[in-house]
């Protein structure tokens, strides 16, 4: 039901199998790359809306895939690499990908980011930057009608999470103790040591993000509280 | 019984120690000390009393009455009178002037009673007045005597006898002698007399204190000497400062002065030794005696302390000064001997300078001047060369230590300058620079060897990811699948399991070699260990519920700050709340405590284990090791090993303690301090 048009390219060709196998599971056309080299050729000959790319391979790896690609497009680009390394991750979204996502994965996790991404390089009738609205990345949070949208899709939040998150948007990229955030949202000192407020982080995170253990938005600093990561 | 017994021994010879007993014991030796050569003076001074059976047999005593009848036969037979003395003898003014003295003496006189008779003229002058026939009532005193031209050796006259006799010769003068009896009072006679008796009475009583004092004294002494240095039997025996001086010193110190202390003793006391009134003699003697006691008796203690800890030899002056050329010796000339290259050399530039500074003295000492110039020439060209050679290679040895310091200063890049080496270090400076060489190898390979173990963990990890991904990504595709046959489910069932877990062990090994090995980067920030806690907490909450397992979280100060890295903090909190989860008994507690020492802030996380653990906390934090033998749950087991490392990389400690069912895992890590 969707025409998005996505490149996969692995040098793996059961990986690549597999991976056309969900997305035509979920109406997206399928091509396949097995080297960067043919990844550029097939980018610069069709119209493409996502790039799913591996970064060993032989003949133009990845990475320099990538550089190539952005000389010319903004096509989103997802890294799919079993290099894990944090010094990995950087390398890629340097590069220029917009994700990086590390084998072996969670197919379902595959999927929603790749509809994440096309949506947001889609999208059309985007919100106006009105002043009401709290956005990072592509996390929006309207103060008037106190919803919440991810890639244009609605979540619901209930008061106390709407307020931690409000909270936490207003001053974007800033990071909180647990105490601040009670005593901000709340409106009162905390005294017992509940979990309220971090079990309301999980369920917001649950809410809001792909995959939960690694947020994109709402990310724990361990040991020292929580924020909103600026974009 | 027997330890009873041993008690009372113990008590009776703690005794001796005890120290008001030994300063009691030293208050007593000095008393005795005193009065024993106090009374041993006296009774040599007055050697000879002994024998006195009476006043008149003293010595003091004949002295004096030899000496007043040589006064009278002068007198009479002599000097006669003034005129006398000018008509007949020369040089009167000596006599008028003994004229004057005797006659002095005469006047004072009450005891001695003489009689001088002229057998020619028949006539006699005598000083008893109050006698009919003075000449009996001399010869009837028991110290009468008559003496004249040829009378026999009188003793008690002593030397004077002879004079006397030969001025009675050539006269017809006659003389008799003798001290009233009783003796009256009011001259020197009577003060004699007096003194005698004190005399006698005081030795009678100096024999005893000789005897008694004498006991006390070595009593005393001896105690002291057998007691110094304890303050019980068992005891080591404790120096006291005095012991540090030299013992030879002390006895040369000792000896001197003790001859100085005789020397004044005999010199002085000599004059105060009057009896009738020995109050200055005591308190002199006293004095003398009591100084040379309190050092004496320190010294003797002080020897005795070092003979009993056996460091008599080695405290002497002597010894020490021995030992201490020895050691010069064996630090210079030995090892100077040892050094293959330096030996030869050494002693034949040490004989050949020695010798030929000798040979040119010894000829510029005993030729002319022309020599001696030359000689003096030789003698500083000589010399000064040496000097310079010394320098050089002071310089050179220099060179080489500067090099040797900054290389292990960590500058292993430094370079030593070769030229101008002396011969005597070339080999060794060839050394040191081998030794860098060396260094700067292994410096390198550690690095390599460093580099090529973080590609290889990398690597791995990459390669072994690659084909487990098609194997999840196609079980998972399976699952997708229709599938009828339910044994083909439970087989892709157990395949997406055990894909789960290869993936998790992968992630772990790579995350434990890394931690061990060091190879994370770990930075330092300000934790607060409640809001870490509280964060795990929420996290985790639906888990728990469903394990119906309760967390109680005990915390001493609201906030507990740390350094240590948020991630890897996350990952230990994480690898322990999951395990407990895993292993805890359904319906249990876990309880986290968050408090603090000096110097760590300290977390600890209880539970009760579902099944029984026999198995040491030691081997629990080993690799792949899992509280459940028979390894049939999930988990790598690699979860406290990197918990343990990552904690370690924290500068923090990591414990477990086993309690019977109690699992309890101690994390500590340092304080954030301002």
């Amino acid at each position: 039901m969707n025409n998005y048009t996505v490149l996969v390219c692995d040098d793996d060709k059961e990986i690549v199998n597999a991976i056309s196998i969900y997305l035509e599971q979920d109406n997206y056309k399928v091509l396949k790359a097995y080297t960067g080299k043919e990844a550029i050729n097939i980018v610069r000959n069709n119209e493409v809306h996502l790039i799913l790319l591996d970064i060993m391979m032989p003949e133009l790896d990845g990475l320099n895939a990538t550089l190539k690609i952005r000389e010319y497009s903004n096509i989103p680009i997802i890294i799919l690499s079993a290099k894990s390394e944090d010094t990995d991750k950087i390398l890629g979204l340097n590069f220029g990908a917009d994700d990086y996502i590390t084998k072996p994965f969670n197919p379902l996790e595959l999927i929603a980011r790749v509809k994440s991404q096309i949506r947001r390089y889609t999208a059309l009738g985007s919100m106006e930057n009105k002043e009401q609205i709290l956005s990072t990345g592509n996390l929006q949070l309207d103060t008037e009608t106190k919803l919440a949208y991810v890639d244009g899709e609605q979540i619901q939040l209930t008061a106390k999470e709407y307020g931690i998150l409000y909270f936490l948007m207003k001053n974007v990229g800033k990071t909180f103790s647990i105490n601040q955030i009670y005593e901000n949202v709340w409106g009162e000192p905390l005294y017992t040591s509940e979990n309220t407020v971090s079990v309301h982080i999980r369920r917001i995170r649950e809410k809001i993000e792909i995959n939960p253990k690694e947020p994109k938005y709402l990310k724990v600093v361990w040991g020292i509280g929580y924020k909103v990561e600026k974009y | 019984m027997a330890t009873k017994l041993k008690n009372i021994n113990k008590n009776i010879s703690d005794f001796f120690y005890n120290k008001v007993v030994k300063t009691i014991s030293l208050i007593i030796a000095l008393i005795s000390f005193i009065l024993f050569f106090t009374s041993l003076y006296i009774f040599f001074e007055k050697d000879g009393y002994e024998n006195y059976s009476s006043f008149y047999d003293s010595y003091e005593f004949n002295y004096y009455y030899a000496t007043y009848t040589h006064n009278i036969t002068e007198l009479y037979t002599k000097l006669i009178s003034k005129r006398h003395i000018e008509e007949t003898l020369d040089s009167p003014e000596i006599f008028l002037e003994r004229y004057d003295t005797i006659n002095d003496k005469l006047e004072n006189n009450v005891n001695f009673v003489y009689c001088v008779e002229n057998t020619d003229k028949n006539t006699m002058i005598t000083n008893v007045t109050d006698e009919k026939n003075p000449i009996d009532y001399i010869m009837n005193l028991p110290t009468g005597l008559h003496c004249s031209s040829n009378t026999e050796y009188q003793p008690r006259l002593g030397h004077l006898f002879y004079d006397i006799k030969n001025m009675l010769s050539a006269t017809s003068y006659e003389i008799y002698v003798g001290v009233k009896d009783p003796i009256l009072s009011g001259d020197i006679f009577y003060d004699l007399f007096l003194e005698y008796g004190y005399t006698k009475n005081v030795l009678n009583i100096v024999k005893y204190i000789i005897l008694y004092s004498s006991i006390l004294l070595i009593i005393s002494v001896l105690h002291l000497i057998i007691v110094s240095g304890k303050s019980s039997k068992e005891q080591e025996v404790k120096l006291k400062y005095i012991d540090k001086i030299p013992p030879d010193l002390h006895t040369i110190a000792m000896l001197f002065l003790a001859f100085v202390s005789m020397a004044i003793y005999v010199n002085n006391l000599y004059h105060y030794l009057d009896l009738s009134n020995y109050t200055i003699y005591l308190i002199f003697s006293t004095i003398i005696l009591g100084i040379d006691f309190i050092f004496g008796i320190n010294y003797l203690l002080s020897i005795s302390r070092l003979i009993k800890s056996k460091k008599l030899v080695k405290s002497t002056l002597i010894f020490k000064v021995l030992t201490k050329l020895i050691n010069i010796f064996n630090s210079t000339i030995k090892v100077l001997l040892n050094y293959k290259f330096f030996k030869f050399t050494t002693i034949v530039f040490l004989l050949f300078y020695g010798v030929l500074n000798g040979i040119i003295i010894f000829a510029s000492l005993i030729g002319n001047e022309v020599t001696f110039f030359l000689g003096f020439l030789l003698f500083i060209f000589f010399n000064g060369y040496s000097v310079y050679i010394y320098l050089k290679s002071l310089a050179s040895l220099s060179k080489i230590m500067i090099a040797a310091r900054e290389i292990s200063n960590g500058n292993i890049d430094f370079e030593l300058d070769t030229k101008d080496m002396s011969i005597a270090f070339t080999e060794f400076s060839n050394n040191i620079l081998n030794i860098q060489k060396g260094l700067k190898n292994a410096v390198e390979n550690a690095i390599k060897g460093e580099r090529m173990k973080t590609e290889l963990i990398t690597n791995v990890s990459h390669d072994l990811k690659t084909p487990l991904t098609s194997i999840i990504t196609y079980v998972d595709l399976l699952k997708n699948e229709d599938l009828e046959n339910e044994k083909a489910l439970e087989y892709i069932n157990i395949l997406e399991d055990k894909s789960g877990r290869l993936k998790r062990l992968i992630d772990d090994l790579v995350q434990a070699s890394k931690a061990s090995t060091g190879n994370l980067a770990v930075s330092k920030d300000k934790i607060d260990l409640d809001e870490l806690i509280m964060q795990a907490y929420g996290e985790y909450e639906d888990d728990l519920n469903n394990k119906n397992l309760e967390i109680i979280i005990n915390s001493n100060d609201e906030h507990t700050y740390i350094i240590g890295d948020g991630n890897h903090l996350w990952r230990i909190i994480d690898n322990l709340i999951s395990n407990a989860l895993k292993y805890s008994l359904p319906n249990t507690r876990i309880y986290f405590d968050i408090f603090s020492n000096k110097e760590y802030g300290i977390m600890t996380i209880k539970n009760i284990s579902a099944n029984p653990l026999n198995i040491s906390p030691d081997k629990l934090t080993e690799r792949f090791v899992r509280g459940d033998e028979s390894r049939s749950t999930e988990g790598s087991g690699l979860g406290l090993s990197i918990a343990q490392s990552l904690t370690t990389l924290q500068n923090g400690k990591f414990s477990i303690k086993i309690d019977g069912d109690l699992f309890k895992v101690v994390v500590e890590l340092p304080l954030w301090v301002e």
